[in-house]
């Protein structure tokens, strides 16, 4: 008895077989999980990197993104951004916001749709018709004029 | 002397020429008081976000500017004056891009002149 003992804990340390028990524990584990499985964040900071794009207030496309239904600024652990360039991004939409390029609060700029896989797909370049989709909301205020 | 931004929007009641000639009254000014404008962008009318004093629209333009801090003070003052801007916005850069704006590579300005001309 006395000397299996030692021999078993020394196997079963070189074998890795707690680290393994532990791994499929916080599986099993979902509803930890769940909120950030929820948003799929995978990627790291999307300001940060070689090809990062440049946070700039006049850049309404892409602050648009980084914004609520209705016009609020997302938080973080949402969006993934990082601490420094959040307060970036803040201050941008804010500016952007003075010259009426984006909303405050209330209704969608020029009734774009809100922000969805298919909207983030769009991005790049932009389609010629991209810009006819954006009219709609438009259209009603020049009919009555 | 630092770079300045500035970009201010002019109300839409008012005739084309009348947007040259605030553009060129800041020109001006900025050449008085020794500055040099680097750029300068016309981003057209657009429609607001919100209305800005009863407009729902506004002709953009922006301004690159190598200006004292002091004469853009005063600048800022000239553009609260007139009754043609609704709103301005003065930004200081580290550095000018020689590119053109995010604005003006992607303009949604066709749609808008495609609604104006209705």
């Amino acid at each position: 008895m006395a000397m299996e003992n030692p021999t078993k804990g020394r196997k079963r340390r070189e074998d890795g077989d707690r680290p393994e028990r532990d791994r499929f524990a916080n599986d099993r584990y979902t509803p930890k999980l769940l909120g950030k499985s929820y948003f799929q964040r995978k990627k790291g900071c999307p300001f940060s990197g070689p090809k990062a794009p440049k946070i700039d207030y006049k850049d309404v496309r892409l602050l648009q993104r980084y914004v609520s239904e209705y016009g609020k600024i997302l938080p973080r652990h949402l969006s993934g951004v990082c601490a420094g360039k959040q307060r970036e991004l803040a201050t941008a939409i804010k500016r952007a916001r003075m010259l009426a390029l984006m909303p405050f609060a209330g209704k969608l700029d020029f009734g774009r749709p809100p922000r969805t896989a298919a909207t983030m797909a769009q991005r790049p370049g932009g389609r010629p018709g991209m810009n006819r989709s954006s009219t709609p909301a438009a259209t009603p205020e020049t009919a009555a004029e | 002397m630092s770079l300045y931004e500035l970009t201010f929007i002019v109300r839409p009641d008012v005739p084309t020429t009348q947007v040259e000639t605030v553009l060129g009254r800041v020109q001006d000014f900025v050449k008085k008081a020794k500055g040099k404008v680097n750029k300068t962008e016309q981003w057209g009318l657009r429609t607001l976000a919100y209305p800005i004093k009863k407009h729902t629209r506004g002709y953009y333009t922006y301004v690159g500017l190598n200006m004292d801090g002091d004469a853009i003070r005063d600048l800022e003052r000239q553009l609260e004056l007139s009754d043609d801007v609704i709103r301005y916005l003065t930004v200081a850069i580290d550095e000018l891009s020689k590119e053109p704006t995010q604005m003006m590579k992607a303009k949604n300005r066709a749609a808008v002149e495609e609604d104006f001309s209705l």
